[in-house]
């Protein structure tokens, strides 16, 4: 099972879309053997701080070991699974 | 070339912006007020703002939605620091419907250049 945990600000449509965009490609990777934390920053700062957060969007890979980070516009799939060491298809 | 405003009162942060991205095929400038850069917004458009919360004169909010009349759509990251005040006036900001990023001080190269690249690679291509 991958865990993923997501740091966005705030809740705005834009927010949204990002969220249902990243639940779509990671769920066309993985199937359903994923779970997805989104957190908005600007509420759980302390939780931001812990995890090191410098910059948002910041998506976590929380398991497996190792953790990996993706910061910035990682709006494509491609980009993800690049990044995230993702296998391309669900095993 | 992208163009990539920096606005901060610290010397130290536009520097580090400079030098993060003195080899990249990226055009910056960086300012210290609000009003300068509420002024070259006025004649140039910009891919991303980097734009620093607290600032003397007119301080980051204010210069955010004075950029933002000018130019609806530019896409702004607010520089500042886990602190629950700063966090507060963002909340509310956000509230008001505003999107913004957030980029936390203190700030290196690495950092920089990544988030930077990351946003103009997803702008046209994948990576």
């Amino acid at each position: 099972m991958y865990r993923f945990r997501l740091y966005l600000v705030g809740n705005t449509v834009a927010a949204t879309k990002k969220i249902e965009d990243l639940k779509k490609d990671l769920s066309s990777v993985l199937g359903d053997r994923f779970e997805l934390e989104v957190l908005d920053i600007l509420t759980n700062s302390a939780q931001a701080q812990a995890d090191n957060i410098y910059a948002t969007p910041t998506i976590i890979r929380m398991e497996p070991q190792p953790v990996l980070k993706v910061v910035g516009n990682f709006n494509s799939k491609q980009v993800l699974v690049k990044a995230l060491g993702l296998k391309d298809t669900p095993s | 070339m992208e163009k990539i405003l920096v606005v901060d009162d610290h010397y130290a942060v536009r520097q580090s912006f400079k030098l993060a991205l003195s080899g990249e095929e990226i055009e910056l400038v960086a300012v210290s007020s609000g009003f300068e850069a509420v002024e070259l917004i006025k004649q140039t458009d910009f891919s991303l703002i980097f734009l620093d919360l607290n600032m003397p004169q007119i301080n980051g909010i204010d210069t955010f939605l004075k950029l933002k009349e000018i130019q609806p759509e530019v896409f702004v990251y607010f520089i500042t620091a886990f602190h629950q005040d700063y966090f507060h006036q963002l909340i509310k900001l956000n509230k008001d419907g505003y999107q913004f990023e957030i980029l936390i001080k203190p700030i290196n190269d690495d950092e920089i250049i990544g988030l930077i690249k990351s946003f103009i690679n997803n702008s046209s291509k994948v990576a």
